[in-house]
């Protein structure tokens, strides 16, 4: 079952909200819901028979529309897959035109071309792979990543930094703003930042003017209109999403009411994730934990998330990177090709993150970690590059010290400390 | 939806349809505040045809096990509408599957109800 959220247009098009209250309320909430009423209802009549069991998967909107049914219609699944929520809407919206802001304009001197990413990702690399206990091109704790941003600074006798792959001190200081929280007036915690790890999926910082899941939000959703430009953006505009809240689309905390029918959910976040913050996950799993755990609710009994090393939003890795991403999440098997579906060659529940869900479901088999898979060749999945486990938040993936480091036996979740 | 994986997990009843794959029987297990806009059966390997003009999804999911596709339209608040569309697989594991969307899209997900 999919719904169509009540309108038709593409993923970065928000043009179809402007003075459509209903229309956005639509696609905050309503539309699943009342989809999966009917659709259900359907269901039955169709077999004459209630399906016994329910379940949902999705990533980004994908991921928060999995969210908010845990928040707000608790009756609809058993076990919800959600990645790379897109949870806070009335934040990483206008987070989306302000990151943006730190690079723009073109013309100024801190901003930093595109073409210097590379260069940066490289550096960010070369610093932070080491420091998560395996140099093995993949970044396992950006968190952990003591980062000296300096180290790309230019030489005295450049004249052409982008072509010499380094940064001007002007440039030095956007890349501070890009790696730094979004703090507010009063030291009010607006956003987190990017993680370091992210610059192959840069896209954010890249164009001309913002992305339109930013800019389209302000002006349609917020209502102030296609004329609205994004260099007027302030901290009144977080202010007045926080106010109106368009669509009830950001999800709550409180999940008692899921947790209390015996739910499950089942949440990740690729770590190299360039378009929602990667950390925006944790952020939200530990005020879901602050709100329930004061309440006697065991919060991983039935809702556990993993953070994946390397991966973009919701599926891929950079060539550069080739980390094991794939599991058969939300929006996955599209992109190794158009008749796959599940794991190729690993059609159980330790590789397959649905099928982790269902064992969970209907055997009260409570997943540790799920393996990732990185294919050769995607399109083909006839040969294995490299598997890992993938930990359940807050454990990381350590290497055990001998056996070879692309099969996930040479690994096992460990805690930091 | 191809859940040929839960098969090997086990399939918790082998259920075969009740009605036929017709708007006019679909129509009829509907709510009332739901209408259907199209339903139709599709043989083992067929493709689905994503309808023209569907911006947010517009990728025809092929290798389709034999079901029923249906697509419905439901009243909501403010005078608007949603649609959603389902797949009725002719042999059924027992289980519902709803997927999500992307960004601002509109659109039936038809591409991920096949993939999970």
């Amino acid at each position: 079952m999919s719904t169509d959220t009540g309108h038709n247009s593409s993923s970065s098009d928000g043009e179809w909200a402007y003075n459509e209250p209903g229309k956005v309320e639509n696609w905050g909430h309503l539309a699943m819901h009342g989809s999966v009423v009917a659709a259900k209802a359907m269901t039955t009549a169709y077999y004459e028979k209630e399906s016994a069991y329910n379940y949902y998967s999705g990533c980004s909107t994908g991921g928060r529309q999995g969210l908010k049914e845990a928040e707000y219609y608790p009756e609809d699944f058993d076990g919800i897959l959600a990645g790379a929520p897109a949870w806070w809407t009335s934040h990483l919206q206008p987070w989306t035109v302000k990151v943006a802001l730190y690079n723009l304009p073109t013309t100024a001197d801190y901003h930093i071309p595109p073409a210097l990413f590379p260069a940066i990702g490289a550096e960010v690399l070369k610093q932070c792979d080491p420091q998560d206990g395996m140099k093995d091109n993949t970044i396992s704790d950006p968190v952990g990543c003591n980062f000296r941003t300096e180290e790309l600074l230019c030489a005295g006798n450049v004249t052409n930094a982008t072509s010499t792959g380094c940064l001007t001190s002007p440039q030095i200081s956007t890349l501070y703003k890009i790696y730094t929280d979004s703090i507010g007036d009063n030291q009010t915690f607006i956003f987190p930042h990017l993680y370091p790890g992210s610059e192959g999926q840069w896209l954010l910082l890249s164009g001309q003017e913002p992305n339109s899941l930013g800019t389209d939000y302000v002006r349609y959703f917020l209502g102030l209109g296609p004329d609205w430009s994004f260099y007027d953006y302030n901290e009144d505009i977080q202010r007045l999403a926080d106010r109106l809240q368009p669509g009830n689309a950001s999800v709550g905390f409180d999940l008692s009411a899921f947790n209390a029918k015996g739910g499950k959910i089942l949440s990740y976040h690729g770590m190299a994730d360039g378009l929602i913050p990667t950390s925006s996950t944790p952020l939200y799993y530990n005020e879901v934990y602050r709100t329930l755990k004061p309440q006697g609710v065991d919060v991983e009994k039935f809702f556990r998330f993993f953070l994946v090393p390397g991966m973009g939003h919701c599926s891929g890795t950079t060539q550069s990177v080739n980390a094991p991403w794939y599991f058969a999440g939300g929006n996955q098997a599209p992109a190794l090709g158009p008749t796959v579906y599940g794991v190729p060659g690993f059609r159980d529940k330790e590789h397959d993150a649905l099928l982790a869900l269902v064992a969970w479901v209907e055997e009260g088999d409570a997943p540790n970690h799920i393996i990732g898979t990185k294919y050769v060749n995607d399109k083909t999945q006839a040969e294995v590059l490299r598997q890992r486990p993938l930990c359940m938040y807050p454990k990381l993936a350590k290497y055990k010290g001998n056996g070879d480091v692309d099969d996930a036996g040479s690994w096992e979740c460990g805690s930091l400390y | 939806m191809r859940w040929d994986s839960l098969y090997s997990h086990g399939a918790l009843f082998g259920v075969a349809a009740a009605l036929d794959c017709s708007p006019a029987a679909i129509q009829a297990a509907l709510p009332s505040n739901a209408t259907v806009n199209f339903a139709y059966p599709l043989k083992a390997n067929a493709t689905f045809q994503v309808p023209q003009g569907d911006t947010g999804y517009p990728v025809s999911p092929v290798s389709l096990p034999a079901l029923c596709v249906v697509s419905a339209q439901v009243q909501s608040v403010r005078n608007t509408t949603f649609g959603f569309g389902l797949f009725l697989p002719d042999d059924w594991n027992g289980r519902f599957l709803a997927v999500g969307n992307g960004g601002f899209a509109g659109g039936i997900n038809w591409l991920d109800m096949v993939c999970a």
